[in-house]
């Protein structure tokens, strides 16, 4: 034998030793888990309850398993939560965190960035209620739908540099209607100190435009309706400029009132006056000697520009 | 085997008779040779039917034509009346000089010599009481066709492939090759096989170097018989505790000789249909023959996959080991629910899966391969379709590593060197294990486990890794994995070492 096989051998059998020693990873076969893919946190006056879903396929005939664990803190109760399981649940799969109202939103913050498992793609919601009995009720609906990717869905990753900066942002929030299945109601606006407001209806609106969302949605102007193909959000002068393109769904309306109605739903989102999108600092990127006053300025008051175009059905202006 | 290592094995000696026959060279000291060989043959003829003057033929029966023979040695000694009155000396150099009608003729004063051309399939003429002998070429020319390459398929190029028979190949090549500068050198290897093996290079563009330590290794082969390729391969290369191929081969006469023009050295062996090429590095394993006779572009793109196809058939069943039974996380949650769904009521772990899969893998390309080609199409078809099927059906095995397994097994097929998907194949099994002990961490770790193993091997001087390594530093000439327009390929590779690098203008 050359002498350059007999280190690698040697190499091999030391790795095999450390195997057989224990002293490297044990194996787990990925059937012998319960793939978690929501997870929902809500917290009592005494303890915090830790509710899983478990995911399916929907081509399997089989139905999405719920189980929880309470605690003094969110780590006791997910340790409870794999006790309560009946083979050991696997959170490395989670897509959706669903946080209650109450719930310490820094504590799971910081659960995600602790864990060995929850990883930080995973998406978060604000749930206005119970979270863990809305998820429940809400466990076919939810638990078949795990391969699906909301696109108004923050991840904890996303979320969390802003957070750390002491600034705004937003998440979707969600609540159960009345049958108790989990339904989305606009936007929850998050802050240093957890959940700071809810943007709702026309706030929520403005929002989705602010965010670059909002395309593909009907709009029904007063001359018919539209459906917007683009959104465009940029700063200008000191004034927020925002470009729609939208295409004619119906009837003769005009660019006018998708201007007017674009201005409105902006106005609606900035009124609260939580600057979730970074705009003070995009305003003052342009002219960075003005930082200072933008630092502090009043984010409801700011100007809003709306140019819209209209495209016809097949495409013509 | 003894509890604390081999116990050592009897060694006895292995001595090599020189000459392997003594004594004088006389047709009784050659029938003696032949004692039990019904294929000797030994007949006494009147030179022009002259009682007083007789000669010894002797030839084995089967390794002369018999025309031959009989047309151009025993007609004219038999008819000719002037051989007859002039002499035993005269007639003696008259037949050498070319009175018998025979291509060469050779005079022979030993009998090693003359054992040798007997077996050669020359026939003797023996003088009475004079030791030595008169050898004509009259062997037997049966061989088979020169026909399509079976293994190396041509779509656009040269149709012909090499044959058993030594001199149909080397003419092969010098048709391929019309230069001067061709040599061809032969050596007989092979105690009892006595197999004529030659040695072909370019003077001129081979490296001597190359030519030198080829030439050595194959005198240095003391074996009872050259009759498998391997009784060559492993005489020759530089390493042996490696399944990676070292050295080239083809049945492909046009690409043996692409080899020898780009400087390395060939061998050429009677009885084997093959051209073997030195040295041989692993950018040289996946490039196919018809690489050349396409458009680059499309050379090239049929090379960067069958470099990923070599990662595929290497990693995928490993990966999947690793990600089923260690890193759930890498998984897609869709493939996951999938997999666990899938897996659920199988009784096997995924490592044991995997495994014999891979191992029912083999099995069935061993039946394949040594079945006939009618009977070994069905046994894959029965056991690739049929039983994978119904294994899958019994939840004997899940179809996601049935998928893995075949996807890795069909792109080890795409490698043009069957040498190197084996190589391949072994190390893949090792991959598995390493990564159902250790997950990924495994998996890197049969890597540099492989890596260097790759990076500690040399065929005839030239790294193995070439291009991607030992280029002490330098800029790799030319493209590496892709096919440079020809035209702008004006070196030969550097590795090769050869005595004049351009190739053209």
């Amino acid at each position: 034998m050359k002498s350059g096989t007999r280190p690698l051998l040697l190499m091999l059998a030391f790795l095999l030793g450390a195997k057989a020693l224990g002293l490297l990873p044990q194996s787990r076969e990925l059937e012998e888990w319960k793939l978690v893919t929501s997870l929902a946190l809500d917290t009592g006056e005494e303890a915090v309850t830790a509710t899983a879903l478990t995911g399916v396929r929907t081509t399997e005939e089989e139905e999405p398993e719920t189980f929880s664990g309470e605690g003094a803190s969110l780590a006791e109760a997910c340790a409870a939560l794999r006790q309560n399981s009946s083979r050991r649940a696997y959170l490395g799969q989670t897509q959706q965190l669903l946080l209650g109202e109450g719930q310490d939103l820094q504590a799971a913050m910081d659960f995600v960035l602790l864990s060995r498992e929850v990883r930080t793609d995973t998406l978060l919601y604000i749930v206005k209620g119970e979270a863990g009995a809305a998820l429940s009720a809400s466990a076919d609906k939810v638990g078949a739908e795990t391969g699906g990717q909301d696109p108004r869905g923050r991840t904890v990753g996303e979320l969390l540099p802003r957070l750390s900066e002491g600034e705004y942002t937003l998440t979707p929030a969600l609540k159960p209607d009345e049958k108790g299945l989990l339904a989305p109601a606009g936007w929850a606006v998050l802050g240093p100190g957890g959940v700071a407001d809810y943007l709702e209806g026309d706030a929520a609106l403005g929002a989705d435009l602010l965010t670059g969302l909002g395309t593909d949605q009907t709009v029904t102007l007063p001359g018919g309706a539209v459906q917007l193909t683009s959104v465009r959000i940029w700063a200008k002068g000191g004034k927020l400029c925002c470009a729609l393109t939208a295409r004619v769904a119906q009837g003769t309306p005009g660019a006018a009132d998708l201007e007017d109605w674009g201005a409105e739903k902006l106005k609606a989102a900035l009124a609260y006056g939580w600057d979730c999108w970074g705009l003070r600092r995009g305003l003052a990127a342009l002219e960075p000697w003005t930082w200072e006053s933008w630092r502090e300025a009043d984010i409801s008051a700011l100007q809003v520009e709306v140019t819209g175009k209209l495209v016809g059905e097949h495409g013509g202006e | 085997m003894g509890f604390f290592g081999r116990r050592p094995r009897p060694d006895p000696p292995h001595p090599r008779k020189e000459p392997r026959f003594d004594g004088p060279l006389t047709a009784e000291a050659l029938a003696q040779v032949f004692t039990n060989c019904v294929d000797f043959n030994c007949r006494s003829i009147l030179v022009g039917g002259n009682e007083a003057f007789r000669v010894q033929l002797l030839y084995l029966a089967g390794m002369v034509r018999m025309e031959r023979v009989s047309d151009y040695v025993l007609r004219p000694l038999a008819q000719d009346k002037a051989l007859a009155a002039m002499g035993e000396a005269v007639a003696w150099e008259q037949m050498r000089a070319g009175t018998l009608y025979s291509l060469t003729v050779q005079e022979r004063t030993t009998l090693d010599e003359a054992v040798a051309d007997l077996v050669e399939g020359n026939c003797l003429l023996i003088f009475p009481g004079k030791e030595r002998a008169l050898s004509f070429n009259v062997g037997t020319e049966e061989k088979r066709g020169i026909g399509e390459p079976e293994n190396e398929v041509s779509v656009k190029g040269p149709k012909d492939s090499f044959v058993e028979n030594l001199r149909t190949n080397t003419s092969l090549v010098r048709r391929h090759l019309r230069t001067a500068d061709l040599r061809i050198e032969e050596q007989v290897v092979g105690r009892q096989s006595l197999t004529p093996v030659d040695l072909v290079w370019v003077e001129g563009i081979a490296d001597p170097k190359t030519v030198d330590a080829l030439r050595q290794r194959l005198e240095d082969i003391d074996i009872d018989a050259l009759l498998a390729t391997g009784n060559l391969e492993e005489y020759i290369v530089d390493r042996l505790d490696t399944a990676f191929p070292m050295v080239m081969y083809t049945e492909r006469p046009d690409r043996f000789c692409y080899g020898l023009s780009e400087g390395r050295v060939g061998a050429l062996l009677e009885g084997i249909p093959l051209g073997y090429l030195a040295p041989g590095v692993i950018g040289d394993f996946l490039r196919a023959p018809q690489d050349r006779s396409e458009n680059w572009m499309v050379a090239s793109a049929l090379t960067v996959l069958r470099w990923l196809c070599l990662l595929g058939t290497l990693y995928l069943p490993a990966v999947y080991v690793a990600m089923v039974n260690f890193h759930h996380e890498m998984i897609p949650t869709r493939l996951a629910l999938s997999i666990m769904a899938a897996r659920r009521d199988v009784p096997f772990s995924a490592l044991f899966e995997t495994l014999l899969l891979l191992i029912a893998f083999e099995v069935l390309q061993e039946a394949g391969l040594r079945l006939p080609q009618s009977i070994g199409q069905t046994v894959s078809i029965l056991g690739g379709l049929v039983v994978g099927s119904a294994a899958v059906e019994a939840k004997l095995i899940s179809p996601a590593v049935l998928v893995v397994v075949a996807v890795a097994g069909i792109a080890g097929y795409t490698m043009p060197s069957q040498d190197l998907s084996a190589a391949l194949r072994l190390w893949r099994f090792l991959l598995c294990l390493l990564a159902g002990a250790m997950g990924l961490f495994g998996v890197v770790t049969g890597t540099v486990l492989l890596m260097g193993h790759l990076a500690g091997l040399e065929s005839f001087g030239a790294a193995y890794l070439t291009p991607f390594a030992a280029n002490a530093g330098d800029q790799v000439e030319g493209h590496t994995v892709l096919r440079q327009p020809l035209p702008a390929d004006k070196l030969r590779p550097a590795h090769l070492n050869p005595a004049n690098r351009r190739k053209q203008k």
